[in-house]
C-alpha cells in the first residue's frame, strides 16, 4: 500500500462544529461578516479504521453532550410532540361522559388524562411562537428575572458562567484526533433526533395547521376509544330484537317518519317500535318475489326518492315509470363498480341462483357496528364554563341530536350548523336502528342503500373532527368495501335488478384518504392506486362502447356522455386525493406532477393549480421555479383579456413571492390591491394584517384582524384567523386572556359544537 | 415532595407580583417565516346524503382556495406556532414588543435586545436612543435580525429601563435562550487526474457530498467551489444538451431531510503554479465552498467551508509517467511503448532498469541496464519493446520502487479475436541517490 495515496481518495470531514473555531485561530469567523466558515478537519491521516475505534470511545461522551443540548434547547416541537396526543386524548375523554357510575375504570382514565393535562399544560405553552421566559434555576445565566431597581446592569457576573458552558461543549472535540468522530456523531446525533422530531418552521404548513394538529401522532394503544360504553338503554333494546329480527325488518325503515321517531327516541322504549313492518316501504325478504314484475321497480329504487324530493334536484314528470328509468340509468351510472374477482363470482352464483346468501361464508361478509356511542360534548361550552362562569355556558345553545328530527333532514340541519358531533350520534342512533349499532360488529347484517349513506356521513364526519382512530376503528370491518353484500347483486329479492356497488364513491375514497391521517401515508397512495385503476378501467370500457362493468348492454349516446363526464371527475378527485398525500408526505416533485396532471381534467382550474403549484415551490425555497408557474398564471389571464393587476389570484401570488423575498413591505402593497378589488376577500384581509406584523406594525395588524372579525364574523370566525388574532394578543399585552375570552363569545354565538377551540389557545 | 412543591408555587408567586409592579410588559416573539395553512377536504358527490352539504361547507370556509376546494395548501397564512428550529447560516429574527400595561404614563424607555453567544455578545436593538414616553395601551415595536455565525446556546437578552411618574428609575430584563444547529454535513474527497500523456495536467477533482441534516426539505440555490488563486475551477454539475444546460439533479432542485447531493468539480492549476515536478508539494490550499439555501417561503441560511486543503500526490523520489503506448496491439509481435523518468527529489540519482516479467506480457531487451545520472527535476524518455502473449484487455501497471507511486492505465478495447488489445508489465525501477 501507498501511504501517500490515502489522503487523495480519504473522504474528509468538514466540521461545522463551532467547537472547531478554538481549533483553527487562523480562520476567526469573525472576518467576514456576513459568512461563516466551516473548518476542515485537517487531519487526514487517520484511516478510516481508525475512525471508528475513536468514535466509539467517545460515543457516550458525545451522546451526553446531544442529549444535554436537547434538553437544554428551547426547541419545543420535542415538548409539543408529547402534548398533542395528549390533548386529543383529553378533549375526546371530555365528551365521552362515562354513562355508568359503575365504570370506575373509565372514572379513573379520565382522572388521570386531565392531570397529564395540566401537567402538560406548562410545556404546551412553551411551546408558543413566543418565547419561553428563562426563569430563576436556570443553569446558565443565573441572573434572575426578578425587578432590580436602578440600573445595575452588570453583564460580568454572568459572562464568565456562559463561556464555561461553552468550553464544556467544546472540550469534547478539541483534540485533532477526534474531530473527525465528533462530525460524525454530530451528524448521527441529528439523525437520531431527526427521527423523533419534530415539525420545523416549515412542517407544520403542511401537518401540523391546527386542523391537523389532532390525532397526528396519537398512539392507537393509548386511544383506542375504549371509553365509549354503549348507552345503556339503547343497546339494552336492540340486543334482543336483532338476534331474533334479522335487520332486514328495518329495511329502509328511517326513510319515512313513522317508524324512526320511536326507533331512535330512547325514552320511547316500546318494543313495537323495534319491528316496524307496517312502513310502506319496507320490503321483507319474502315478500320481494312478488315485486319482479316491472311495475314493481319503483318501490325498489325508493331508497333514493325520498332524497331526490328533498333535493328537488331530479325532475319527477308525471310519469312515473319515466321517473324511474331515469332514476335507475343514474343509479346505474353512479353505482358501477368492478368487484375483485372472488366477490364477482360470488355475486354471479347469487344471481343465478346457485348459492343462497345464506350460504356465504361469514368471513366475507362487512359486519360492521358501532365502536362507540355518543360523542356529544360541546368544547366551547366546556370552555366557556371554565373561563366565563356557568352562567355564560348556559347561554350556549346549540343543536344536539335530541333536539333535531330523528332522519335524514335533522342530520343535515345539524350537518349545516356545524354541529358535526351531534350529528356523528345521531348517526349513531339511526345506524343502530338498523341494527348496526354497539357491539354488533361482527354479527351478519343487511346492508341497504340508506345504511351505506349513514356510515358515509358517519365517518366523513369524524374524519372532519379529526378523530381518525375513531373512524379507523368503524372502517375496519369493512375491509376494502369489497365483500359481496356491499353489493345490489346480493340482494335480488330486494334490489332485483340493480347492480353495483351499495358502497358511495365518496365512501371509498374516504377509505383511502384515511390511514395518511394516522401516518400511514403508503397505505392512503395504494388505495388510492387501487381506485384510479378501476376508474380508468370503467372509462375505457365506455369508450369501448361498452357498459361500465365492461358488459355488452347498449347505452344511449347521451348516457354514455353523461357517464364518461362522472367518471372523469371521480378520476380527478382520485388524482386530487393522490396530489393532496404526495404533499402530505413531502414528495414534491410527484405532487406536482399529479397536480398538473389534474388541470387536464379540470381545466376550468388551472388558474388555481397552476397557483398552488408555485406555492410548493415557494414552500420548497424555489422561488425562480414558483415564479415560472406564476407567469403561466399571469399569461392566462392576459389571454382571458384582463391586464394582470386586475386579477387577484395573479396579485397574490406576487405577494407570496415578495414575502418570500423578505420584501414583506410590497408583500402588504400587493394583499392590498387584491382588496381594491375584492374587499370582503378573507384571505388578503388576513394575509395583509400577517405582513403589517413582520413590519413592526403589531397595533394596526392587530386593529385590522380584530375589526374583521367583529364586522363580518361569518368570514373571520376562522381557526386561521383566530390563531393569529390570539397570537398578536399574547405578543401584545400581558392581559391576552381577556381578550381572548371575548373571542370566545364571539365564538359561542355562532358556531357549533365541531369548532376546534385549540386556535383560542386558552388552555 | 410536598414541601418542594409548595415552594415552587410560593415562587411562582413571588414572580407574578414582581411583574404585576412592573408598569410594562416585555413580549419577544420570534418571527420565522409563516406558513400556509391547510385544509382538510372531505367531499361528496350530489346525489349522497348529504347532497351539496360538504361542498356547501368548504366553499364557505374562507382557508380554501376557491374554485379548487379540494386543493389542500391553501393560501391563508398562519403565524409561526412554536420557536421552530435554527441553523447555523440562517436570520434569527424577532418581534419585541413593550407595552404600557399601567394606566399611567411611562417617561424615559430604553429597550435594549444583546445576543449573547458562547464567544460574543452583540447588541440587536436598532435604534438605543430613549423613547421619551409611552401611554397606557401604547407598545414600543422592533423587530430585530441577525445571522447566526455560531452554533450552541444562544441568550438574548432584553432590557428595559424606564421612569415613572414619579420618577422612580425602573429596570427589569429577560432572558430568551435557545439553541443554534448545524444545518449541513460536508464531506469532501479529492481525485488526482493525469490522463494526458504528453504533459501531465494536473488536475484535480473535488467530490463534494452535502447532506441536509436538518428536518425540513432544503432548495439549494448554490453551492459552489472559490478556488484558491492557484487554479481555475469548472463546475461538473451541468450536462449540457444544446444550448439549454440541465442540472446532473434533474428537476429535484431541492434535498429532503438527510438525503445526501454531489457535486463535482475539476480545479486546474493556473499555467503559472502547473504542478510541475515538485513545485507543487505537500498540502495546499484548494478553495472553499459557498453554499446558499432556501427553506419555507425563501427563509435563508448560507455557510462556507474553510479552505479546503488537498494533498499533493506525493511522487516520491522518482516519477515514472508514459509518454507513448499503442491502444492495440497485436498478439505476439513487439510494440513500443516510452517511459518518462523525472527525478522528483532534491539529489542527483543514479538509475538502473530492471525488467520482469508477468505472465502475459514479456519485456524484449536487457534487464538490469545502467541509465545513467538523472540531476534533480530532469527527466528522462526511455523507448521500451514489449510483447504479449495473452489476449484481451490488458492492465499496464507501472511500479517505482522507493516511494510507491501508483499509475494505472487502462487501454479501450477493440474486439478482434486475433488482436491483443493491450498488455501489462511490471517495470520496476531501481533509484540510487548519490
Amino acid at each position: 500500500m501507498d501511504s501517500s495515496e490515502a489522503p487523495a481518495h480519504r473522504p474528509v470531514t468538514l466540521d461545522i462544529d463551532g467547537a472547531d473555531e478554538t481549533l483553527e485561530a487562523s480562520v476567526p469567523p469573525q472576518t467576514d461578516p456576513t459568512e461563516e466558515s466551516i473548518d476542515l478537519d485537517a487531519e487526514a491521516f487517520v484511516s478510516p479504521q481508525d475512525d471508528s475505534s475513536h468514535s466509539e470511545s467517545l460515543v457516550d461522551k458525545l451522546n451526553d453532550q446531544m442529549m444535554e443540548s436537547v434538553m437544554i434547547s428551547d426547541s419545543p416541537n420535542s415538548e409539543e410532540e408529547d402534548v398533542v396526543p395528549i390533548d386529543s386524548l383529553l378533549e375526546q375523554n371530555e365528551e365521552e361522559e362515562p354513562k355508568t357510575p359503575d365504570d370506575a375504570d373509565t372514572e379513573e382514565r379520565i382522572e388521570d388524562v386531565r392531570n397529564k393535562d395540566v401537567s402538560a399544560a406548562e410545556p404546551e405553552e412553551a411551546s408558543g411562537a413566543l418565547f419561553k421566559e428563562e426563569n430563576e434555576g436556570e443553569k446558565i445565566v443565573q441572573v434572575d428575572d426578578k425587578r432590580e431597581t436602578v440600573a445595575p446592569d452588570d453583564p460580568k457576573p454572568e459572562a464568565p458562567k456562559t463561556q464555561e458552558s461553552a468550553l464544556e461543549m467544546d472540550s469534547d472535540s478539541t483534540p485533532k484526533d477526534e474531530a473527525v468522530p465528533v462530525c460524525t456523531i454530530f451528524r448521527q446525533g441529528v439523525q437520531l433526533k431527526a427521527q423523533a422530531l419534530i415539525p420545523d418552521g416549515f412542517q407544520p404548513t403542511l401537518v401540523k395547521s391546527p386542523s391537523f394538529t389532532i390525532g397526528n401522532t396519537e398512539t392507537p394503544n393509548k386511544l383506542v376509544p375504549q371509553v365509549c360504553q354503549p348507552s345503556p338503554s339503547l343497546s339494552k333494546f336492540f340486543t334482543d330484537s336483532s338476534a331474533v329480527n334479522p335487520a332486514s325488518d328495518f329495511f329502509d325503515s328511517f326513510t319515512t317518519s313513522t317508524s324512526f321517531v320511536s326507533i331512535s327516541n330512547p325514552n320511547a322504549e316500546s318494543p313495537k317500535a323495534a319491528a316496524p313492518p307496517e312502513s310502506p316501504l319496507v320490503s321483507a325478504p319474502t315478500a320481494a318475489g312478488t315485486y319482479f314484475t316491472p311495475v314493481a321497480t319503483k318501490p325498489q329504487v325508493a331508497p333514493a326518492e325520498p332524497m331526490n324530493k328533498l333535493q328537488a334536484v331530479f325532475p319527477s314528470g308525471d310519469d312515473p315509470f319515466g321517473s324511474a328509468l331515469v332514476t335507475s340509468d343514474l343509479d346505474k351510472r353512479r353505482d358501477a363498480w368492478l368487484p375483485s374477482e372472488d366477490t364477482r363470482r360470488v355475486l354471479i352464483s347469487v344471481a343465478t341462483q346457485q348459492v343462497s346468501p345464506v350460504q356465504i361464508d361469514r368471513e366475507q361478509l362487512a359486519m360492521p357496528g358501532l365502536k362507540f356511542d355518543n360523542l356529544q360534548g360541546d368544547a366551547v361550552k366546556d370552555l366557556m364554563q371554565r373561563f366565563l362562569g356557568d352562567q355564560a355556558a348556559m347561554k350556549r345553545q346549540v343543536l344536539s341530536a335530541n333536539s333535531v328530527e330523528q332522519n335524514f333532514l335533522g342530520l343535515k340541519r345539524l350537518i349545516s350548523t356545524k354541529n358535526w358531533r351531534a350529528a356523528v350520534d345521531l348517526t349513531g342512533r339511526l345506524l343502530t336502528a338498523h341494527g348496526q349499532g354497539y357491539g354488533k360488529s361482527g354479527q351478519p347484517t343487511n346492508h341497504t342503500t340508506d345504511s351505506l349513506q349513514l356510515w358515509f356521513v358517519r365517518l366523513a364526519l369524524l374524519v372532519k373532527l379529526s378523530l381518525f382512530q375513531n373512524a379507523e376503528l368503524e372502517f375496519e370491518p369493512f375491509g376494502n368495501l369489497d365483500h359481496p353484500d356491499l353489493y345490489y347483486e346480493y340482494y335480488p329479492t330486494v334490489y332485483p335488478g340493480r347492480r353495483g356497488s351499495m358502497v358511495p364513491f365518496s365512501m371509498r375514497v374516504l377509505h383511502a384518504e384515511l390511514p395518511q391521517y394516522l401516518q400511514k401515508p403508503q397505505e392512503t397512495l395504494d388505495r388510492l392506486h387501487r381506485i384510479k385503476s378501476v376508474c380508468q378501467k370503467i372509462l375505457s370500457n365506455l369508450q369501448e362502447g361498452l357498459a361500465e362493468d365492461g358488459s355488452m348492454m347498449n347505452l344511449t349516446q347521451d348516457n354514455r356522455l353523461a357517464s364518461i363526464q362522472l367518471w372523469r371527475s371521480r378520476l380527478s378527485r382520485v388524482m386530487y386525493s393522490m396530489a393532496n398525500c404526495l404533499l402530505m408526505m413531502k414528495d414534491y416533485m410527484l405532487a406536482v406532477e399529479t397536480y398538473h396532471s389534474i388541470i387536464e381534467y379540470e381545466p376550468e382550474q388551472r388558474v388555481q393549480l397552476l397557483s398552488g403549484i408555485g406555492r410548493i415551490f415557494l414552500q420548497i425555497g424555489d422561488i425562480r421555479t414558483a415564479e415560472k408557474y406564476f407567469q403561466d398564471v399571469e399569461k392566462g389571464c392576459q389571454s382571458k383579456g384582463k391586464t394582470a393587476n386586475e386579477d387577484t389570484s395573479v396579485l397574490m401570488n406576487r405577494a407570496f413571492v415578495y414575502l418570500s423575498q423578505n420584501n414583506y413591505a410590497d408583500a402588504h402593497t400587493c394583499f392590498s390591491s387584491v382588496l381594491e378589488l375584492d374587499p370582503k376577500n378573507p384571505v388578503a384581509n388576513n394575509n395583509a394584517a400577517v405582513c403589517l406584523l413582520y413590519l413592526g406594525r403589531l397595533k394596526e395588524s392587530l386593529g385590522q384582524l380584530e375589526s374583521l372579525v367583529h364586522k363580518d364574523p361569518a368570514l373571520y370566525l376562522h381557526e386561521s384567523v383566530l390563531f393569529n388574532l390570539t397570537t398578536m394578543y399574547e405578543l401584545e399585552s400581558s392581559r391576552s386572556t381577556q381578550k381572548k375570552q371575548a373571542l370566545l363569545e364571539a365564538v359561542a354565538c355562532r358556531e357549533g359544537d365541531s369548532f376546534n377551540v385549540q386556535c383560542l389557545k386558552l388552555v | 415532595m410536598q414541601v418542594k412543591g409548595q415552594s415552587s408555587a410560593a415562587d411562582k408567586m413571588d414572580v407574578s407580583q414582581a411583574k404585576q409592579e412592573h408598569l410594562l410588559a416585555l413580549k419577544v416573539m420570534r418571527l420565522t417565516k409563516p406558513t400556509l395553512f391547510t385544509n382538510m377536504p372531505v367531499t361528496c358527490e350530489d346525489r349522497d346524503l348529504p347532497g351539496d352539504l360538504f361542498i356547501r361547507l368548504m366553499k364557505d370556509d374562507p382557508s380554501t382556495v376557491k374554485g379548487a376546494e379540494t386543493l389542500i395548501l391553501g393560501e391563508m397564512l398562519t403565524l409561526p406556532q412554536n420557536f421552530g428550529n435554527i441553523f447555523l447560516g440562517e436570520t434569527f429574527s424577532s418581534y419585541i414588543s413593550v407595552h404600557n400595561d399601567s394606566n399611567q404614563v411611562v417617561k424615559d424607555i430604553l429597550v435594549k435586545a444583546d445576543l449573547q453567544t458562547s464567544s460574543q455578545r452583540l447588541n440587536l436593538s436598532a435604534s438605543n436612543s430613549a423613547v421619551s414616553e409611552l401611554k397606557p395601551e401604547c407598545c414600543i415595536d422592533d423587530v430585530i435580525h441577525h445571522e447566526v455565525k455560531e452554533i450552541g446556546t444562544h441568550i438574548l437578552v432584553c432590557a428595559v429601563s424606564y421612569t415613572t411618574q414619579t420618577g422612580e428609575k425602573l429596570y427589569f430584563r429577560k432572558f430568551f435562550k435557545f439553541q443554534v444547529l448545524k444545518p449541513l454535513d460536508v464531506k469532501t474527497k479529492f481525485y488526482n487526474a493525469e490522463s494526458d500523456l504528453s504533459s501531465v495536467t494536473d488536475e484535480v477533482f473535488l467530490e463534494a457530498q452535502i447532506q441536509n441534516i436538518t428536518t425540513s426539505p432544503m432548495f439549494m440555490e448554490k453551492v459552489s467551489l472559490e478556488p484558491s488563486m492557484m487554479y481555475n475551477v469548472t463546475e461538473l454539475n451541468n450536462v449540457s444538451a444544446g444550448i439549454e444546460s440541465e442540472s446532473t439533479f434533474g428537476r429535484m432542485s431541492y434535498l429532503q431531510p438527510l438525503d445526501t447531493r454531489q457535486y463535482l468539480y475539476c480545479l486546474k492549476p493556473k499555467p503559472e503554479f502547473a504542478e510541475k515536478a515538485g513545485v507543487i508539494k505537500g498540502v495546499t490550499v484548494i478553495g472553499k465552498l459557498d453554499i446558499v439555501w432556501k427553506t419555507n417561503l425563501g427563509e435563508r441560511g448560507r455557510l462556507q467551508t474553510s479552505q479546503l486543503q488537498r494533498m499533493a500526490p506525493g511522487y516520491g523520489d522518482v516519477r515514472l509517467s508514459l509518454e507513448l503506448i499503442p491502444d492495440t496491439v497485436s498478439l505476439e509481435e513487439p510494440f513500443d511503448i516510452t517511459c518518462k523518468i523525472t527525478n522528483c527529489s532534491e539529489r542527483t540519482m543514479d538509475l538502473e532498469l530492471e525488467m520482469c516479467n508477468t505472465r502475459s506480457v514479456h519485456w524484449c531487451g536487457v534487464s538490469g541496464r545502467q541509465l545513467g545520472k538523472l540531476s534533480p527535476s530532469a527527466s528522462l524518455s526511455i523507448p521500451l519493446k514489449l510483447l504479449s502473449s495473452v489476449q484481451g484487455l490488458q492492465v499496464h501497471q507501472t511500479q517505482t520502487s522507493s516511494v510507491g507511486f501508483y499509475h494505472a492505465y487502462i487501454a479501450e478495447a477493440k474486439c478482434s479475436s486475433q488482436e491483443i488489445l493491450f498488455s501489462s508489465q511490471d517495470v520496476e525501477m531501481k533509484s540510487e541517490s548519490e
